[in-house]
């Protein structure tokens, strides 16, 4: 193995990473000051465009490329919202860069401001991450402190204030609009588009949202150049992402790869193998919303592109590992009361299709479903997709039809024998 | 300008326009529960799907703005699954009590139910989400039913956006999603809910249980309760008025009518109407036939012709009286009698006055009464009036209309000023019109049994129509002034109601021309200039 590149988690391992000096000393705040008044906004945007840098809150969208869509003169003000909103069941990537390195993120925060125009910034932090709230507020302080937050930053001229905002828990908040919703004040509700956010946004003015892990990125693509990062990663999936891995794995834990590295090089190099040397069941790559892969498909490399063409996501890089013995109708109907439960409930196919689907798999895991049950939970699922405001029904709707396009057999057996097959103890 | 191509078809389109609305326009169906004209997009309930040439998801047609050479399809393959997907979504935890609903006839639930065929419930009745709050009483004549809302929030946007309170919210999350009333209504707005609302989740409390909607028949017409002049239907079965809801016009209510306006219904009723008319003869009344009692009227003015009768007869008309009406009475006065003593300046009585509909002015016809009586140089006044009732120069009077609190109110002792009159005739529609004074009680059509228009607060002229004639007795106007001529000996031709409402406009100027086809359902305005002037006082 070459030696791995360190960009988000390189500070991981010093004592106090989370500190401004532990930040200054390692290179920290050399970006701004290359970039500050010297470099137009425009050619920061150019500059992450090349650099292929992705969205890595769940779409995938190229980053530079969103922030061209503020227009420029805007006459309202801009505002950049960071998502740390972080619900994505398996992902547990953007905590380790709010508490162990939290000034990366303001550094890119004001990057990212600079070349947007924002002068406002909000960071957006899951309610129950007040670990995280503590550390970037005393990250705030200290920055502020030493002249990179605040008028006039480093006599550039440029002014910037960044706050934190608290969530209240509710996975759909980290859906951009539905965050943008929540921190105008209201319930977190998505909103139709368009208007997009980088028309209409917050407050009814230009808006971008970004992931934590995506910002944090920032300082190291302008200080090193867009070639650099670019070359990392694999084609048009620039630099390095954090994956998170869970479940039967060894070794759980936040990896940090260029885009692309192979899933089987992430489960049975990095973390481990799977416990007990088991075979390998099934995987989830890319969070929970991310359609399930079969043993047979885990050398696909891990970037958005990839995993898209063989039907599943780069989601949130969450990465969940089941071994043998897992019962995969008893994993989606876990899945499915989730999204049941997170449903905002504003679209009518979401609302009812979501709580539906659980109660159908509900039906099925507990031994009492009918051979037409497994129609009628594909039928559910593709009833409510692609017809919603937000993505969160698909989230819910391709799972389902990926367990049972790759475990039909397991949902079959379920209803014949009127039992877990695999989990027998379980069976009602 | 655009145009866009809707299943083919070419139509011209205003860019930027709805597409949920173009359809609307042109006769496009687009099934819906969330969107609303007059309120803001939601875009929630996910029945509009259509499919856009170039997009490979559907999208929401109200919240679709049309493009120039835009290509839509809504009835392709894809969307009618579409349809009926999110149409069996809604329905899983719908309760199935059509039955005892009172909703049923005009639910969208039931409307689209039968449009896309009737499937087998596919969700076991134990696995509904229990809703239990039914036919709960919110005040202000609403009532709600948790089970059967398919939460489109109209309810909660036309509070917030159109009264501008808070009163309705959405609690909860998911299929758990539930509409709550978060503070008491207190809105004289309060009974569009039941409007609006595309279920039977909100029903209006007066209306509840009382007759199936497919039995009643509608009359379009105008509120008689203030002068803002809703659009409204009138819902009637057997010459009885059971509602009045708002129809959309949105040079005047937009969709909307307040609670005063629409249970106002009952004061149209017979038990609130004058079905027969009377002649007092010493201490009491004595029923008759309105021939009849008009004949014993004739007599009585006939007799005034000796003295200088133009001088001693006088007519009032109230600000409740259409158009037709107060140009008739006019004419006849002028005609039979040689007069103008008309009285046209008789307040409207005061009421309520907001910023949405509400004028303070609870008359239908104050504008028209005030336009008509502007294009006299030397209009008779009611200080004039007075003032020839203090010197007893009058003999007999004639009073049209019911709508008299407002000069009671600026009159203090009317009453008793009209007592020294040797004849007065009153032709009115309502029993609380009747003047205890007056000699003759003539019942005159009311709002819901005749034909004419009326003019409303900003100088729109709109049509009332007529459902149906109580009895044999209750007249128009002009056909009683025609009949009361006839006795006398004179000839007076009413003339057709078009060619009435074509010479009230002429006279009052500013829509010379214009015809009774011209007001039409939607009615005319008068140019800004001509527009009543009386309430810039
Ligand atoms: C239901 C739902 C939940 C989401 N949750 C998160 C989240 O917790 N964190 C996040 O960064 N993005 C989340 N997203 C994605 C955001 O909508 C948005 O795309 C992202 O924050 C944009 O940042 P990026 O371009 O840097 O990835 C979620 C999306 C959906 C539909
Ligand atoms: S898809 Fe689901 S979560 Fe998203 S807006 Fe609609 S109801 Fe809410
Ligand atoms: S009560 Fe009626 S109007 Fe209100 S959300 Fe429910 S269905 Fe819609
Ligand atoms: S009418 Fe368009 S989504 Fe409800």
């Amino acid at each position: 193995m070459e030696k791995a590149i360190k960009i988000l988690t390189q500070n991981f391992g010093l004592e106090d990473s989370h500190t401004l000096e532990a930040y200054t000393k390692t290179g920290g705040y050399q970006a701004v000051r290359k970039v500050l008044g010297k470099i137009a906004p425009e050619g920061v945007i150019e500059e992450v465009k090349r650099s292929n840098l992705r969205g890595l809150g769940g779409a995938g969208f190229p980053t530079g490329m969103k922030w061209s869509f503020i227009s420029k003169p805007s006459k309202k003000p801009v505002y950049l919202l960071i998502n740390g909103d972080e619900g994505e069941p398996g992902t547990f990537k953007d905590r380790t860069i709010m508490t162990r390195d939290p000034h990366r993120l303001i550094e890119g925060v004001l990057l990212a401001s600079y070349a947007l125009g924002a002068h406002t910034a909000y960071i957006y932090v899951r309610g129950e991450f007040t670990f995280c709230m503590e550390a970037l507020g005393k990250a705030i302080a200290e920055a502020k402190e030493a002249g990179y937050l605040g008028k006039n930053i480093l006599k550039s001229g440029f002014d910037l204030d960044v706050y934190i905002h608290p969530g209240a828990g509710a996975y759909i908040c980290g859906e951009e609009t539905a965050l943008i919703e929540s921190l105008e004040g209201k319930p977190g509700r998505p909103r139709n588009k368009p208007p997009f956010p980088a028309v209409v946004g917050a407050f009814g003015c230009p808006t971008i949202v970004n992931n934590v892990e995506t910002i944090a990125h920032v300082p190291q693509i302008l200080l090193n150049g867009a070639e650099w990062f670019a070359k990392i990663g694999s084609d048009r999936n620039g630099g390095t992402r954090l994956f998170s891995v869970s479940g039967h794995v060894k070794k759980p834990g936040v990896y940090e790869l260029p885009m692309g590295t192979p899933l089987r090089e992430i489960l049975y190099e990095h973390a481990g193998g799977i416990i007990g040397d088991s075979p390998l069941k099934g995987v989830i790559p890319g969070g929970s919303s991310a359609p399930i892969l079969r043993p047979e498909e885990v050398d696909v490399g891990m970037d958005f592109d990839q995993l898209a063409k063989i039907g599943s996501m780069g989601g949130s890089g969450g990465i969940i590992a089941m071994a043998e013995g897992t019962c995969m109708v008893w994993a989606l109907h876990n899945l499915a009361r989730f999204y049941a439960h997170e449903s905002c409930g504003q679209c009518s196919p979401c609302r009812e299709g979501t709580g539906w689907a659980e109660k159908v798999l509900r039906r099925i895991e507990g031994g009492h479903g009918t051979a037409s049950d497994i129609e009628l939970l594909e039928k559910i699922a593709k009833g409510m997709m692609t017809r919603t405001i937000c993505p969160l029904a698909d989230a819910c709707a391709l799972p389902i039809l990926s367990y049972l396009k790759k475990y039909r057999d397991e949902f079959e057996a379920h209803v014949r024998e009127k039992r877990c097959p695999v989990r027998p103890k379980r069976a009602a | 300008m655009a145009s866009v191509v809707i299943n083919g078809e070419r139509y011209d389109v205003a860019d930027g326009e709805r597409l949920i609305d173009v359809c609307d326009r042109v006769g496009v169906y687009i099934p819906r529960f969330c969107y609303h004209p007059n309120l803001s997009v939601a875009g929630n309930c996910r029945m509009c799907l259509v499919e856009i040439e170039g997009m490979p998801k559907l999208q929401i047609s109200c919240n679709t703005n049309v493009r120039d050479g835009m290509s839509v399809l809504t009835d392709s393959q894809k969307v009618k699954e579409a349809r009926a997907d999110v149409l069996e979504f809604i329905f899983i935890n719908h309760p199935l009590d059509c039955p005892i609903c009172d909703q049923a006839g005009e639910c969208k639930l039931q409307d689209y139910y039968m449009e896309v065929g009737l499937y087998k419930s596919r969700m076991p009745q134990e696995f509904k989400v229990k809703k239990p709050r039914k036919a709960i009483r919110w005040g202000s004549g609403i009532v709600f039913d948790a089970e059967r809302c398919v939460l489109c929030t109209r309810c909660v946007r036309f509070m917030e956006e159109v009264v501008g309170k808070r009163a309705i919210g959405v609690t909860n999350r998911g299929d758990h999603e539930e509409i709550a009333l978060l503070e008491p209504l207190s809105t004289l707005y309060a009974g569009n809910l039941a409007d609006i609302c595309p279920v039977g989740a909100l029903t209006s409390e007066d209306f509840r249980f009382k007759m199936r909607v497919w039995f009643l028949s509608r009359t379009d017409t105008i509120c008689p309760g203030c002068s803002r002049g809703c659009n409204i239907t009138a819902w009637h079965k057997d010459k009885k008025i059971y509602r009045f809801t708002p129809r959309q016009n949105d040079s005047v209510n937009h969709a909307w009518m307040c609670d005063i306006g629409r249970y106002s219904y009952k004061e149209e009723n017979s038990s609130s109407l004058i079905l027969k008319g009377w002649v007092r003869e010493g201490s009491g009344t004595k029923e008759m036939a309105t021939p009849e009692l008009l004949g014993v009227l004739a007599q009585e003015l006939k007799g005034l012709k000796g003295k200088a009768k133009e001088s001693s007869v006088a007519a009032l008309v109230a600000p409740d009286r259409t158009n037709e009406e107060i140009f008739t009475v006019c004419a006849f006065m002028a005609e039979i009698f040689g007069s103008s003593r008309v009285v046209l300046d008789v307040p409207a009585p005061k009421g309520p006055k907001d910023d949405l509909l509400l004028t303070g002015e609870m008359a239908s016809n104050p504008a028209g009464l005030s336009l008509f009586a502007f294009r006299s140089a030397k209009p008779y006044t009611i200080d004039a009036f007075k003032q020839d009732l203090k010197e007893g120069k009058l003999e007999a009077v004639m009073l049209f209309g019911d709508a008299w609190e407002g000069l009671e109110a600026a009159w203090p002792g009317m009453q008793e000023a009209f007592k020294a009159l040797p004849t007065l005739a009153i032709f009115a529609s309502k029993r609380k019109a009747s003047f205890p004074q007056a000699r003759f009680v003539i019942p005159s059509a009311s709002m819901i049994q005749k034909d004419g228009t009326w003019v409303n607060v900003t100088g729109h002229v709109q049509r009332v129509r007529k459902a149906y004639r109580l009895n044999r007795d209750i007249l128009a106007d002009g056909e009683s002034l025609g009949l009361l001529a006839e006795f006398m000996g004179e000839s007076f031709q009413v003339g057709k109601l078009e060619d009435i409402t074509k010479r009230f406009l002429e006279a009052i100027g500013g829509l010379s021309g214009a015809s009774l086809a011209d007001v039409g359902l939607e009615g005319v305005s008068l140019p800004s200039e001509e527009q009543p002037k009386h309430l810039e006082a």
